[in-house]
């Protein structure tokens, strides 16, 4: 079964588009990653995927409920980390998961489960505004998934943070994609979706300009005919297979060539390619 | 019904790390102690402050307290998480006014317990007191839905509350005044906390009441439907 599924979907906040013609899909199991540069509109597509906006256009469904009018069942097996963190400021880090182990009906040893996992066990007594922007996050995560959800809403969830802290998450979510939790990602981050994504999609200027796994992409713009090579006396080259076969052969036979590489490109070559800007600012 | 329980108890807790709402909470019956057993004069009756500051408080603390904690949960998101959780809107408001009108409750047994009231007027004091908080907590909840951030629920439930809380004890000075005062509900609950005595009530004080409590319930819920189901 498909968990998401969005067919021609658009948006527009006062005739401004933000999101045109859009699909998109994402398998029981799958992570998939939305990257896209700064008001490319991951934010907006989350925020109609969770049913907290509306849609102009298209349809948008979630577990195979239209994300407009989603059951409890739906936000029973979903799990949130949103721009806006919603943390209890004055409560600690315990009560303010205790708040959602409470409404969940979920026993406590899962609260110091969910703290072992995000290592906040030692701050469990402090206050959340007390909490460094890492730690932060990783309440958030903690409470997202305290419910054991089955799908994730991630909205950029480890931008502007520390490199342990970053690790941390991504360590965590591999461990959820290894229990086939599916995971809907945005970021601005290539090496993320690299690391966590099963697809990804390139969002720009609310289309999605190119689809699929990363592999395929980067298959499908590579240009095998193009080569750099360094020579022995260490100039570098680029050169095309077959127009320029004569002067390869000619440095091979001389024995000049010092490294010969294939021009495959990054991401971040075919998102320039693709729009002329830059994925990450 | 478990939810409202769960958001009375995350206010219970949040009260004493929240001191914004603890001194509304507090700072009117400690006032009327206070100027209660400090200042007695010859032809002043005794619950003369208790009284007073009891309508300023109904007046005040509900508005103030609602209209802060919805617009500072709605700001932050934590509003959103709760509502992901499936929590109810009508469960969340009523863990609220719950929270609030049973705080401000206690307020006011203090403040009739220091007044050493009779049964009769006890119960009256209690029951006029408690119409005021519920029509009070609407409107400062209608405030917390439709402000889009604490600040802005700040600079309007000000004037409100200082509006309807400074009216009775103003219009006890101003005729001009106690014929505006005519108008808000906390004129009202002034002139029946003033007697005390259900016989004495005019029927007009009751019908206004019951009139300001209809339209503030119809006002919130029509608030309620158009801005709070779909956060
Ligand atoms: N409520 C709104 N009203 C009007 N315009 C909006 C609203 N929300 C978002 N937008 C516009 O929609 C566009 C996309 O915004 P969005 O937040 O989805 O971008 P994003 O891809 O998440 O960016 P970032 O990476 O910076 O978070 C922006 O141009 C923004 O100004
Ligand atoms: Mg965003």
């Amino acid at each position: 079964m498909k968990v998401i599924q969005i067919e021609h979907l658009q948006k527009a906040f006062q005739n401004n588009i933000i999101l045109k013609d859009l699909r998109l899909s994402l398998e029981e199991g799958e992570c998939f990653g939305c990257l896209g540069p700064s008001g490319a509109g991951k934010t907006t597509l989350v925020r109609i995927m969770i049913g907290q906006l509306d849609i102009d256009q298209g349809r948008c469904l979630v577990f195979g409920e239209d994300s407009r009018h989603l059951s409890a069942r739906v936000y029973e097996k979903t799990g949130l980390v949103l721009d806006e963190q919603g943390l209890y400021e004055r409560m600690s880090v315990y009560d303010n998961l205790k708040i959602f182990a409470d409404i969940h009906r979920i026993e406590d040893e899962r609260i110091t489960e969910v703290l072992k996992k995000v290592d906040l066990l030692d701050e469990a007594d402090k206050k959340a505004c007390r909490l460094s922007k890492g730690m932060r996050q990783r309440l958030v995560l903690a409470r997202a998934l305290l419910h054991r959800p089955r799908l994730l809403f991630l909205d950029e969830p480890t931008s502007a943070l520390d490199p342990v802290s970053r690790h941390l998450i991504h360590h965590l979510l591999l461990t959820l994609k290894q229990q086939q939790v599916s995971i809907f990602l945005t970021t601005h981050n290539m090496q993320e979706a690299a690391l966590l994504c099963d697809r990804i999609g390139l969002l720009h200027e609310g289309s999605m300009i190119e689809e699929g796994r990363i592999d395929d992409i980067i298959e499908k713009y590579h240009n095998h005919l193009a080569l750099h090579i360094e020579l022995t006396d260490h100039r570098h080259l680029n050169l095309d297979a077959q127009k320029d076969a004569d002067d390869i052969c000619h440095y091979l036979k001389e024995g000049k060539i010092l490294k010969i590489h294939s021009n495959e490109p990054t991401l971040e070559d075919i998102f320039k390619k693709l729009t002329g800007k830059r994925l990450n600012l | 019904m478990k939810n409202t329980t769960i958001i009375l108890k995350k206010q219970i807790k949040d009260t004493i790390n929240n001191k914004a709402i603890l001194i509304q909470f507090l700072l009117f019956p400690i006032m009327s102690a206070i100027m209660t057993f400090s200042i007695q004069t010859e032809g002043m009756p005794y619950d003369y402050f208790i009284k007073m500051f009891a309508c300023m408080y109904i007046g005040m603390a509900p508005i103030v307290i609602a209209s802060g904690i919805i617009s500072e949960e709605k700001e932050s998101g934590a509003l959103r998480m709760l509502m992901y959780s499936n929590v109810k809107a009508k469960e969340y408001i009523a863990g609220i006014a719950l929270y609030i009108v049973g705080g401000c409750f206690l307020g006011c047994v203090c403040m009739a317990v220091m007044a050493s009231y009779s049964m009769t007027q006890m119960i009256v004091f209690l029951g006029v007191s408690l119409i005021g908080m519920l029509i009070s907590v609407m409107i400062g909840s209608i405030i917390g839905i439709c402000a889009s951030s604490q600040m802005k629920a700040a600079s309007w439930s000000i004037p409100v509350m200082i509006i309807f809380s400074f009216i009775p004890m103003i219009a006890s000075f101003n005729e001009t005044i106690r014929h505006i005062g005519f108008f808000f509900y906390t004129q009202q609950i002034s002139e029946m906390i003033a007697s005390l005595e259900p016989a004495s009530f005019q029927s007009v004080n009751m019908l206004l009441l019951i009139v300001y409590f209809i339209s503030s319930l119809a006002l919130f819920i029509r608030v309620y439907k158009t801005h709070l189901i779909r956060f």
